[in-house]
């Protein structure tokens, strides 16, 4: 393994990550932007798994599996709610989060 | 200090550097670019922790097709980059207050818990005879997890039949 480096450190580092991602969704007003801010999270619960993975379960493969399935379903999400984005742009000629309101009373 | 260490901390500092970019950038092209390098780092750190593999995927899928996409949806929604409106609603200061306090609260966690005291998984026989990472992952996934490894193609189908779906222009 890394010398000096324990699994805390990595841990740190993927919370960290997933707390400034999540401060991205919270914040953002662009759709793309808050697309680009889950990404950000969905790589630090990668990270998280891929670190358990190489340092308590070194024999068994679970989190890599379990990173290669989340890597495929964060490509499913990113195609799907692009396109949705690109199509609410063409209906309402915005992409900002606070003006898709139509559901407002 | 060992090369790999040095590399990890250094890693690990562009990283949170990067993603604080992608965050707070004015320019959604330049949020994107800042995504990206924060991804292909990632890459580095998944090959620091023995996943070959998956910094592999991450470099294929992620810079290769993620990013790509992307760009291509901020160049299709034109009035995006516009840098002289606020990209940040007013909630940005509550937000990062409740943030800090999920990093605080988590982090206080993940020391706290006991992590030399977790029982290892046991091993299959076949991954025991593997000689490298890409054959161990190779024999998980038409071996163990032969069915997920389906049904997420059927997922990722149904997904791009979707998005053409969706982002079509309806016909006149």
């Amino acid at each position: 393994m890394i010398p000096g480096i324990t699994i805390q450190h990595c841990l740190t580092l993927s919370t960290a990550l997933f707390c400034i991602g999540f401060y991205g969704v919270l914040t953002r007003r662009n759709a793309v932007m808050v697309l680009m801010s889950l990404e950000l999270m969905l790589n630090a619960v990668n990270l998280n798994l891929v670190a358990f993975n190489s340092f308590l379960h070194r024999s068994a493969f679970t989190g890599q599996m379990f990173t290669l399935f989340t890597i495929t379903i964060a490509a499913a999400e990113a195609t799907v709610g692009l396109a949705l984005v690109v199509s609410i742009f063409r209906a309402r000629r915005s992409v900002r989060v606070e003006d898709v309101d139509l559901l407002k009373g | 200090m060992a090369l790999t260490t040095f590399l990890f901390y250094l890693t690990a500092a562009l990283i949170l550097f990067c993603a604080v970019r992608v965050v707070t950038s004015q320019h959604v092209f330049r949020a994107a670019l800042y995504l990206a390098t924060t991804l292909s780092l990632l890459a580095v750190q998944y090959l620091l922790l023995h996943a070959e593999f998956v910094a592999v995927v991450q470099i294929l899928v992620y810079v290769g097709a993620v990013i790509i996409l992307i760009i291509f949806a901020v160049m299709l929604t034109a009035q995006i980059g516009d840098s002289n409106i606020s990209q940040t609603n007013r909630l940005a200061l509550p937000a990062a207050l409740g943030c800090g306090a999920l990093f605080y609260a988590l982090h206080k966690a993940l020391q706290a818990t006991a992590w030399e005291k977790v029982a290892p998984a046991a091993a299959s026989p076949a991954l025991l005879s593997a000689k490298t990472n890409l054959q161990a992952v190779g024999f998980s996934l038409l071996g163990e997890y032969v069915y997920p490894f389906e049904l997420i193609a059927l997922i990722l189908f149904t997904a791009l039949v979707g998005a053409v779906l969706i982002a079509r222009k309806d016909p006149e």
